[in-house]
């Protein structure tokens, strides 16, 4: 070792601050999930709740209860596991934190009430990693998001956290450190697709007084937050991600972009930041290797757009974020005219994990050929939705069956869509497709995308890009006229037929608007806004035929092309929808069957939730032949 | 991060030095650029012209419109040739039919959310295209004078036509979208109506100073109409002219078929006069063929105009038409200007529907008949006559019978009519004018009783006087044929016009006729070649509008004058509230207009007509002829629009700059202003807001211009490729301080809420930009011009085509003046 290394390695010890830790790795901690979702759900009160159980039980300095990175089972928020019991209870309330902390922290026994019951089966799972939802997943990027304090540089530090760093400043051969990151074929959930490392290259051979990095938490696609679930989980190996990567392409700057919608991202990244240069690892002396590199934390417009770099680098510079058309250059566009080199969140959280572990074993995370791992939000019909970690290269079916559970009670599994507002949907035969970019791009998806949505069959195909497509064309920057104008006719046609007016000639037109769209606009939001009308047109054509020509809904869910009607047999006359009916549509007499008068129902739905015999049925289609039981029914 | 997909789909050299030429293929075309340039610009070099609509090359593209895109060989995307570069080997088609299709598709796009129309629909529906929306602007501020003089140059009669005139200006009026069109025609009788008295003794109203004394002669037959319109026309040109007169007064239909109580002779006289105070001299009691001949008139005159009329009726041709008490309604109601008097039945029928029937039975009321019937083969709707005048007629006691049609005229002994047999009908297919034929119900037979029967089924012209071995060839509806365009006979000097041409049409029709072939006379005068000027009216009118601009650059004043333009109907949508329904007009009681030729209609009190013309919602674009989008929409062919229906959208317009005006529901967001506000002026007034379909150019916080650090140099109204950004006339170009008056107090320069004032050294005006702006004679306009032929075309002529030049716009451009543009481009200009 040389006197460097040492100087590094003693600034790294020095950086730590052991105290901070109250208490030591696997002893006994409350681990509340701080995911977004989680949060939303009263984490944080949960938190609050387990200190006062705790201190009015006067044992609160035996326990440390964090708020920790997202545990990824959203869809069973807030989630508290006790350690080092490894018990886990989904969707605490502040009410049972008291029982918990009587039974298992106390007593340490296991509350099986609360615990999760699998709704077929109805066995108990006590520990979260017996979940095939967990199983299934493979953590790089975010390892150490479950049992981190997110807030606290020491947790990060105690786990390794700025080694990766360390290493590459003693070592200090940039050439070498891309090769590294070329080698592991790094192009993770939302990552940057080949040739990624290649930018770095020509980052690093490009000449120029300054050079910059660019981090973005910007979302995939309208609602698949990744890389800001990234930033709030792990900040801190965000920013050591993206040291390194700065030190790899020889910038001294960086800048995280982060849409101001992600208020808690923003927060813990500044908090991060604030604590690095606190430490020693940001600033003027980076980990006192005579490495400068800072990093500010930019609050950016909240739009998707920003997805495209040169939108972002507009955004970063004070202007509209609008994709521009200026020429890039071979490291991507320029930030102040400079050679700047711009990654994701997850994409950079990955980095201090392959420079730890080595190519070899982020390869090996991957599954066949395919190198790392690929971050997602698991979304729609499935019994666990939230974050998922997944192999590089898994199948759909893993995913959707395997995490996700299947589908959601007796549902079947009608599409899967892959890059939700922005994406396409598959039919369920393409469940053995491989989450590969090749695969992918075979079937027309991209390679980036921040969500796999399970779509049931009680969903209508139409409707779902009906709502996609009004989600996404809001998010144009209105710069290409086929997405301003293109997107928002295409949203016209859909509502169109949807409501039962649709024309003959509009599957046509909508084939015509979007392939227009997809080819005419000159980022990816622009052409993806228009994929899912196009992959359900190709997939789903015999549900937009069934709107347009036959007038009925063949999920029976579309208001417009359903009636409703209700089945005698089952009908016991209790009289309970008649007062729910909003417009009085349904008439009968006491202890008889009753009758909806179609004329005169909304299809609204209320009878059907309120009919405790399941009487109410809805039939596809404006006005099928209902016979009613005394002919009265038309 | 990916990087945009266009620029990853081509591979593009990078080699750091942007020296060096490339060269491609554009169109089959070899190309050699300088590395860097892009294709666009490359192929503006060879004269191939790619649109686009948000290019300006002064600044770097933006690749907004997407309508530059082309066929690049090996990319499986469109891309946009504004922000591609040239690259070697590259194998580019501009024209292909995908490219067609897409730019087709963009630019329905872009119609679809353009709320905004072109041209007046009430302008294009006159047949003498009077420019409608102006001359209410005039009466709306009351400047009656300068409305007729308006109105004047398309229409000499605007007090006479505002009586009889059927409007046909009305009925496309697009302020029914919300209630009642403008009541066109009332205004513009009111307006002359108020001229009138002075301009007896006073100025006359022209709408130019006449030409001097051209010393050419033309005669011109028939004194209605078509004549009079023809006379007034020639004499503004300065030819001599006199008119030949077969009755004893002038006025032709105007005096000889239509009532006084619709037109009272006095107002008739009152505006003839103009023609006569022009110096057009005027021979009544002259018969062409009886008192003088074609030859004799050809021998003293350079040309001749025939404006014969169509004073023949046409015959029913059944049994007992020639029995006592059947007349035709032309002879009865010229009997009664004639004569004073006209003998009228106790019972009259009247056979027809249309503006005759209606003159006739009207008359025949007033003259004591006691029953009156109007009997007409098809139903009400289809009745050729203004539903307002047989509104009134049946208010007057007359009685119609539709669906009925004569079959025999009943005599007596005497051979005086005592009834008229008539059958049903039922109305069946449309015919050729798209009304639906009436067939007759068999057996249905029946009898109406009358003593006098007054035919209205139509007139022809009366040829007589002239023969077609004199050139005046006939058409086989027994009227003169002349050229289309030219309205010249075989023989080049004799012209002719209004009902002899048309047969029995409206007034209106006649003017437009007149004052068509005056022009043309004129042309024919100076020595041009009619069949030239012939076949170029002819191509103008077929071809779209903007092919026909390029090429009116090359054209005669006096052709292009002649030329009209086709109207453009761009299917674009409107959405226009301000609802307040038009005044009535005001008009006699029934029971007094029974006994009494008096003026029923008795025109609009001031205050009405001044609100009636604010109404005009200025439903036209001061771009019309210069705007991008409608000259692509047109080349596209997007007339009619598959996203109609769909939201669009309705901002305010913006007027507060006193230059600058905004109105931005014609903006297309193509970003050129926001551009070159940022980088050329350095003001940045503009950016886009908002996000999705409702993307907007707009000022921060919509603050008007002068707030925003505008500096009023009207860039942005230059670069706007359509009229969201226009400019208002400047009257002033400076201000001028009186130094001996100036005591430099400061005052001024605080208060200017323009910052156009500046303190320096030796207290001077510190006037921006405004030298050169003043030298853009296209901005100042008189008002806000509306032709673009008469107006920016024949007077602005250099002015135009350089700024058609400089847009790209004139596609013969020659190459040297296509590289100039690429050349600022290239070099930035300060």
């Amino acid at each position: 070792m040389t006197s460097r290394a040492d100087t590094i390695q003693a600034a790294l010890r020095s950086a730590f601050h052991p105290d901070a830790v109250a208490v030591r790795e696997g002893e006994s901690e409350v681990r509340v999930c701080g995911g977004a979702s989680c949060s939303g759900l009263g984490g944080r009160a949960i938190v609050d709740a387990f200190n006062d159980e705790l201190s009015r039980r006067g044992i609160h300095y035996d326990w440390r209860v964090v708020e920790t990175g997202c545990h990824g089972l959203c869809g069973h928020g807030p989630v508290v596991v006790v350690e080092p019991l490894g018990v886990f209870y989904p969707g605490v309330t502040p009410g049972v934190v008291p029982e918990i902390v009587e039974t298992t922290l106390v007593a340490g026994r296991i509350v099986e009430r609360l615990l999760y019951a699998d709704p077929e089966s109805g066995q108990k799972v006590a520990r979260l990693k017996d979940l095939a939802f967990h199983e299934g997943q493979r953590r790089v990027v975010m390892a150490l998001s479950e049992e981190m304090d997110p807030t606290c540089i020491d947790d990060y530090l105690a786990r390794g956290g700025y080694r990766a760093l360390a290493s590459v400043l003693t070592e200090g051969d940039p050439e070498t450190l891309i090769d590294v990151v070329a080698a592991s074929g790094l192009h993770g959930g939302g990552g940057p697709a080949a040739g990624g490392a290649s930018r770095w290259r020509h980052a690093r051979a490009a000449v120029a007084d300054a050079k910059y990095l660019v981090c973005s938490a910007v979302d995939a696609e309208p609602g698949a937050p990744v890389d800001a679930s990234v930033a709030v989980s792990v900040p801190h190996q965000v920013i050591e991600g993206a040291a390194i990567a700065a030190y790899a392409v020889g910038a001294s700057y960086g800048v995280v972009y982060v849409p101001s919608g992600h208020r808690r991202a923003i927060e813990r990244l500044e908090l991060a930041r604030a604590q690095c240069r606190d430490r020693g690892i940001l600033g003027a002396d980076v980990l006192a290797s005579g490495w400068r590199f800072d990093l500010d934390v930019a609050e950016g417009d909240d739009v998707v757009v920003c997805r495209d770099a040169t939108a972002l680098m507009a955004s970063l510079e004070g202007h509209r974020a609008v994709p521009q058309s200026t020429a890039t250059t071979p490291s991507g566009p320029c930030l102040w005219d400079r050679p700047t080199v711009s990654e994701s969140a997850a994409t950079l959280a990955a980095v201090p994990w392959i420079v730890a572990n080595g190519v070899a074993a982020y390869a090996a995370a991957g599954e066949g050929s395919a190198h790392g791992t690929r971050m997602l939000m698991l979304l729609g019909g499935v019994r666990h939705a939230g974050l998922v970690e997944v192999p590089e290269g898994a199948t759909l079916r893993e995913v959707i069956e395997r995490l996700g559970g299947g589908p959601r009670g007796d549902r079947g599994l009608k599409s899967i869509l892959v890059g939700g507002a922005l994406g396409s949907c598959l039919p369920a035969s393409f469940l053995d497709l491989h989450l590969s970019a090749e695969e992918l791009r075979a079937v027309g998806v991209g390679p980036e995308f921040g969500s796999l949505v399970a779509v049931d069959d009680g969903t209508c195909m139409v409707d779902l890009a009906r709502s996609l497509l009004a989600h996404s064309q809001r998010e144009s920057c209105g710069k290409c006229v086929p997405c301003r104008l293109g997107t928002r006719r295409m949203l016209e046609v859909l509502e169109r037929i949807v409501s039962g007016q649709g024309r003959e000639d509009d599957i046509d037109l909508l084939e015509e608007l979007g392939q227009h769209c997809a080819a005419g606009t000159q980022c990816d939001l622009g052409s993806g806004a228009a994929d899912p009308v196009l992959s359900t047109l190709r997939f789903f054509r015999d549900e937009y035929e069934a709107h347009i020509l036959e007038k009925r809904c063949p999920a029976g869910s579309c208001p417009a092309l359903v009636t409703f009607s209700i089945d005698a047999e089952r009908c016991t006359g209790c009289g309970d929808c008649v007062p729910t009916c909003p417009v009085g549509a349904i008439e009968g007499r006491p202890d008889q069957p009753h009758v909806i008068d179609i004329g005169g129902c909304r299809r609204c739905g209320a009878c059907r939730e309120v009919c405790r015999f399941d009487a109410v049925t809805v039939h596809s289609g404006i006005a099928p032949a209902v016979a009613a039981p005394d002919g009265r029914g038309r | 991060m990916s990087l945009t997909r266009e620029t990853a789909d081509v591979h593009v050299e990078h080699d750091g030095t942007a020296g060096g030429t490339v060269s491609l293929t554009i169109d089959g075309q070899a190309v050699t650029c300088r590395r860097g340039e892009t294709i666009l610009e490359a192929a503006r070099q060879v004269d191939i012209h790619i649109p686009t609509l948000c290019h300006e090359p002064r600044l770097p593209a933006a690749a907004a419109c997407r309508l530059c895109i082309v066929e690049v060989e090996g990319s499986p995307k469109l891309l946009p040739s504004c922000s591609t570069p040239a690259a070697e080997g590259m194998v580019v088609k501009t024209e292909t039919e995908r490219v067609r299709v897409t730019r087709k598709l963009y630019l329905e796009l872009l119609l679809s959310d353009h709320d905004s129309f072109c041209t007046p629909p009430c302008r294009d529906a006159c047949p003498t295209h009077i420019k409608i929306p102006q001359f209410l602007d005039y009466i709306a501020h009351g400047d009656y004078a300068n409305g007729v003089r308006k109105l004047r140059e398309d229409l000499p009669f605007p007090a006479v036509l505002g009586r009889v005139c059927p409007r046909p200006c009305e009925e496309p009026c697009r302020r029914q979208l919300v209630e009642h069109p403008i009541t066109i025609c009332w205004l513009h009788r009111f307006m002359a109506d108020q001229c009138l008295d002075d301009e007896q003794l006073g100025e006359l109203l022209l709408p130019v100073e006449p030409a001097p004394e051209s010393g050419r002669r033309v005669a011109i037959v028939g004194a209605g109409p078509a004549g009079l319109s023809a006379a007034f026309y020639l004499r503004l040109e300065g030819h001599g002219v006199k008119l030949f007169e077969a009755m004893p007064k002038p006025g032709g239909m105007l005096r000889y078929g239509i009532p006084s109580y619709r037109l009272p002779r006095d107002v008739l006289e009152k505006e003839l006069n103009v023609v006569w105070r022009l110096g057009a001299e005027l021979q009544c009691s002259v018969r062409l063929g009886v008192d003088f001949s074609l030859e004799d008139l050809l021998a003293e005159y350079d040309a001749v105009f025939l404006g014969l009329g169509a004073f023949n009726s046409n015959d029913m041709g059944i049994p007992g038409e020639d029995a006592d008490g059947v007349v035709s309604a032309i002879d009865f109601l010229g009997e009664l200007e004639l004569t004073g008097d006209v003998h009228v039945g106790r019972k009259v029928t009247v056979i027809g529907g249309g503006f005759t029937a209606m003159d006739a039975c009207r008359t025949s009321v007033r003259k004591g008949a006691d029953e009156v019937t109007v009997l007409y083969r098809r139903s009400r709707k289809e009745m050729p006559a203004h539903h307002n005048e047989v509104d009134e007629a049946e208010e007057e006691g007359v009685r119609l019978e539709l669906l009925t049609a004569p079959v025999r005229v009943l005599t007596d002994d005497s051979n005086a009519v005592v009834g008229i047999e008539m059958q049903r009908m039922e109305l069946g297919e449309p015919d050729a004018s798209g009304r639906r034929r009436p067939v007759p119900i068999e057996g249905s037979d029946y009898v109406v009783e009358c003593d006098q029967v007054i035919t209205a089924i139509g007139q022809h012209p009366n040829l007589d006087g002239t023969a077609p071995e004199q050139g005046v060839h006939r058409t086989r509806w027994r009227t003169v044929e002349v050229d289309e365009w030219t309205y010249q006979t075989k023989d080049p000097r004799v012209f002719a016009g209004g009902d002899c041409v048309l047969g029995a049409q409206t007034v209106v029709q006649a003017v437009a006729h007149g004052k068509k072939a005056a022009w043309s006379i004129d042309a024919f005068l100076r020595g041009d070649d009619m069949s030239e000027v012939s076949r170029t009216l002819a191509e103008l009118r077929a071809a779209p509008f903007y092919s026909s601009i390029s090429r009116k650059a090359d054209l005669d004043p006096r052709v292009a004058r002649m030329a009209e333009i086709p109207p453009v109907f761009l299917d674009m949508t409107t959405d226009v509230s301000r609802p307040s329904p038009p005044a009535d007009m005001p008009k006699l009681s029934p029971a007094a207009r029974r006994t009494d030729f008096g003026q029923i209609e008795l025109g609009l009190p001031e205050a009405e007509a001044r609100r009636g013309a604010s109404l005009c919602l200025d439903c036209y674009c001061p771009a019309n002829g210069t705007c991008d989008l409608q000259r692509y929409g047109i080349e596209y062919e997007v007339f009619s629009n598959r996203f109609h229906g769909g939201t669009v959208h309705s901002r305010p317009a913006d007027f507060r700059h006193d230059f600058i005006m905004r109105e931005p529901d014609r903006c297309i967001n193509c970003m050129r202003c926001v551009r070159i506000c940022r980088h050329e002026v350095g003001a940045s007034c503009y950016d886009a807001m908002g996000r999705g379909f409702d993307t907007i150019v707009a000022t921060p916080d919509d603050l008007p211009l002068q707030m925003v650090g505008c500096v009023s140099c009207g860039k942005c109204a230059e670069t706007c490729p359509t009229g969201a950004i226009t400019t208002n006339p400047r009257v002033l170009e400076s201000y001028g301080l009186d130094e001996s008056r100036c005591m430099f107090c400061g005052e001024c320069v605080e208060v200017c809420p323009y910052d156009a004032l500046e303190q320096t050294e030796v207290f001077e005006l510190a006037d921006f930009d405004r030298p050169r702006l003043a030298r853009q004679r296209l901005y100042e306009r008189p008002e806000r011009a509306l032709d673009p032929l008469r107006e920016r075309l024949t007077d602005l002529v250099p002015h135009v085509l350089d700024s058609l030049k400089g847009r790209g716009w004139v596609w013969g451009a020659t190459g040297d003046e296509a590289s100039d543009g690429c050349d600022d481009g290239e070099g930035g200009v300060d």
